[in-house]
C-alpha cells in the first residue's frame, strides 16, 4: 500500500483552476521530486496533501487512511480541527522560508511540538531535540535564536523540527530557494542523509541536479496538471516534451543535470 | 505677591492635613485604574478573538463595539452606565460605575493593540505549528499570543498611561478619586494651585516610570523587528 496517495486533487482559488485532477502515489521510502514552472500548483499541491489548504475536490490517503474527511452515516463530513491535527503530526512539512518559531530557541523550537503533540515529558522532549540537531549538524546551536542561526542553519533546525516529530513522510516545498547560493549546499547533504536512511520524501525543488540523483522518480507539473511522471532519466532525457526542455533551459545553467545522471 | 506668599504659608501650614486625605484619594485612583485595566485587558482579548473570526455572529458585533466605543467620548460611555442605567433603575455606585465605564471603554483599545500585535506575527509560523500537528489553541497560545505580547508591550505600557489618566473622569461620577477629594479640598481652602499641583506630581509619580518602560520596551521591539527583518 502506498504511504502516499493522491487522485483526482483539484484546487481553485476563486475562479482560478490552480490544481487540475492531479493523482500520484508514493510508496513507503520513496523520494520523489516534483519540478515545474513557476506558477504551475506544486506548492498548492503540497499544501493541500496537509491541509494546510483545503483541496475542492479529490481523495487524499496517508498509509491508506482518508485525510480530511470523515463518513459519519455515509455522509462526508470535514474533519474536525483536532483530529486533522493528530494526522498532520505525522506529515512532516518543510517551508521555503524556513518559519521557525522565532521567540523559542534552536532546541526549544524542535522540541515543541513533542512536548504538546505528542505529550512528552519536557526531559524526553528536550533529549530528543538534542538528538535531532545534531543528526542535522548543529549541536552546540542549541540555545541560539533563529535571528542568530544563517538561512542554511534555520532550515537546518526546520528540517530537525520535522523529524523530531519521527514522521512517515516529509513534504519539502523548495527549502533551498531562499538561501545564498553558498548556504545551498549543507541543506542537501541533510536531505541526502535522510533519503539514505529510507526517510520517505516528497520534494519540489529547482535543484535538478539534486533531484536527478536522489530522487526514484521525477513529477513535472505544467498548469496545475502532472505532465510527466516517472524515473528522472525517462522524464528528464529520453523523453522530454518540448515544454520540458523549455522548462530545463529556463533554469541557471550552473544548476542544470549533467548529461547521463544516475537514475 | 504678599496673598500669594499667604496662600503657600497655608498650605505648608496645612500639608500634613492635606496630604493623608490626597494620597487616600490616589489609591483610589489606583485602585480604578487597576480594575479598569483588568476588565480591558480580559475582554479587549475576547473582542480581538471575536473580531478576527470567520464566524460573522462574533465579528460583527466585536466590530461595531469597537466602532462604538472609540467614536464616542469616554465621558458620554461612563454617564450612560452611571446615569443612564440609574435612569433604568440600575444605580451603580461612582467607584462601581467608574472601573465598569473605563474597563469596557478600554477593551475596545486594548483589542485594536491585540490584533495589531497579532497580525504582527508572520502567519509562516502559524502555518508550521499547524503542520507539526499543534491544534489552533495550541499554536495561538504557544506561537501567536507570545510573540504578540512582546511586540505589543510598549502599546500596553502606552495605554496604561492613557488609562491612569483617565481615572480622573471617575469624580464626575462621584467616585471618591484624587481628583474628586482635590475638588472638594479646594472647595474649602481655595488653594486650587497648589492642591492641583500637588495632585498633578502624584500622577507623574506612576506615569513617568511607565513612560520610561515603555520607550525601553519600544527599543527592544525596535531591535527585534530589525534583526528578524
Ligand atoms: N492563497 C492563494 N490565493 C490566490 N491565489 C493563489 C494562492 N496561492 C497560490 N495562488 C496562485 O496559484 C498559482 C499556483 O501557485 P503555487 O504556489 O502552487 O505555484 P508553484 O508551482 O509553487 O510556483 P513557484 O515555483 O513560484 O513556487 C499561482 O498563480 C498563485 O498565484
Ligand atoms: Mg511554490
Amino acid at each position: 500500500m502506498p504511504i502516499l496517495s493522491v487522485r483526482g486533487l483539484q484546487k481553485s482559488f476563486g475562479n482560478f483552476n490552480v490544481v487540475r485532477d492531479v493523482s500520484f502515489e508514493v510508496e513507503r521510502g520513496q523520494k520523489v521530486a516534483i519540478i515545474g514552472p513557476s506558477g504551475s500548483g506544486k506548492t498548492t499541491v503540497l499544501r493541500c496533501i496537509n491541509f494546510l489548504e483545503r483541496p475542492n475536490g479529490g481523495v487524499i490517503e496517508i498509509d491508506g487512511e482518508r485525510f480530511g474527511v470523515r463518513m459519519t452515516g455515509g455522509s462526508e463530513r470535514f474533519e474536525s480541527d483536532a483530529s486533522l491535527a493528530k494526522k498532520r503530526a505525522d506529515i512532516g512539512f518543510v517551508f521555503q522560508r524556513f518559519n521557525l518559531f522565532s521567540h523559542l530557541t534552536a532546541l526549544d523550537n524542535v522540541a515543541l511540538a513533542p512536548r504538546l503533540v505528542r505529550k512528552m515529558p519536557r526531559e524526553q522532549a528536550l533529549e530528543i531535540g538534542r538528538r535531532m540537531l545534531a543528526r542535522v549538524g548543529l549541536s552546540g546551536k542549541e540555545n541560539n535564536y533563529p535571528d542568530a542561526l544563517s538561512g542554511g542553519q534555520q532550515q537546518r533546525v526546520a528540517i530537525a523540527r520535522v523529524l523530531a516529530m519521527q514522521p512517515k513522510l516529509i513534504l519539502f516545498d523548495e527549502p533551498t530557494s531562499a538561501l545564498d547560493p553558498e548556504l545551498v549546499g549543507e541543506v542537501l547533504a541533510v536531505m541526502r542523509d535522510l533519503a539514505n536512511e529510507g526517510m520517505t520524501m516528497l520534494v519540489v525543488t529547482h535543484e535538478i541536479r539534486f533531484a536527478a540523483e536522489v530522487a526514484d522518480r521525477i513529477i513535472f507539473m505544467d498548469g496545475g496538471q502532472i505532465v510527466a511522471d516517472g524515473p528522472p532519466r525517462q522524464v528528464l532525457y529520453d523523453q522530454p516534451t518540448d515544454r520540458m526542455k523549455q522548462f530545463l533551459r529556463s533554469l541557471s545553467s550552473d544548476n542544470a543535470p549533467t548529461a547521463g545522471a544516475p537514475s | 505677591m504678599g496673598s500669594m506668599s499667604g496662600f503657600w504659608t497655608i498650605f505648608w501650614a496645612k500639608l500634613s492635613e492635606f496630604l493623608p486625605n490626597l494620597l487616600v484619594g490616589f489609591e483610589v485612583t489606583l485602585i480604578v485604574a487597576a480594575g479598569s485595566f483588568v476588565i480591558a485587558m480580559s475582554l479587549g482579548l475576547l473582542l480581538a478573538i471575536a473580531r478576527q473570526s470567520q464566524n460573522r455572529w462574533a465579528s460583527v458585533p466585536a466590530g461595531i463595539y469597537i466602532e462604538f466605543i472609540r467614536g464616542t467620548p469616554a465621558l458620554t460611555q461612563l454617564f450612560i452606565i452611571y446615569f443612564g442605567l440609574a435612569q433604568l433603575g440600575f444605580s451603580l455606585p461612582g467607584l462601581v460605575a467608574a472601573i465598569a465605564g473605563l474597563g469596557l471603554n478600554g477593551a475596545a483599545y486594548v483589542a485594536e493593540i491585540f490584533r495589531a500585535g497579532l497580525q504582527a506575527v508572520p502567519d509562516g509560523q502559524r502555518q508550521a505549528a499547524i503542520s507539526l500537528g499543534l491544534t489552533p489553541y495550541q499554536t495561538f497560545r504557544h506561537i501567536r499570543i507570545p510573540q504578540a505580547v512582546k511586540l505589543m508591550m510598549p502599546a500596553f505600557c502606552n495605554y496604561a498611561i492613557q488609562l491612569l489618566k483617565d481615572t480622573s473622569l471617575a469624580s464626575v461620577v462621584a467616585a471618591p478619586e484624587v481628583m474628586f477629594r482635590a475638588r472638594a479640598l479646594v472647595m474649602e481652602t481655595y488653594l486650587s494651585m497648589q492642591i492641583y499641583v500637588l495632585v498633578g506630581l502624584m500622577y507623574l509619580s506612576i506615569s513617568i516610570p511607565l513612560s520610561i518602560l515603555a520607550g525601553r520596551l519600544q527599543r527592544r521591539t525596535v531591535k527585534m523587528a530589525g534583526a528578524a527583518a
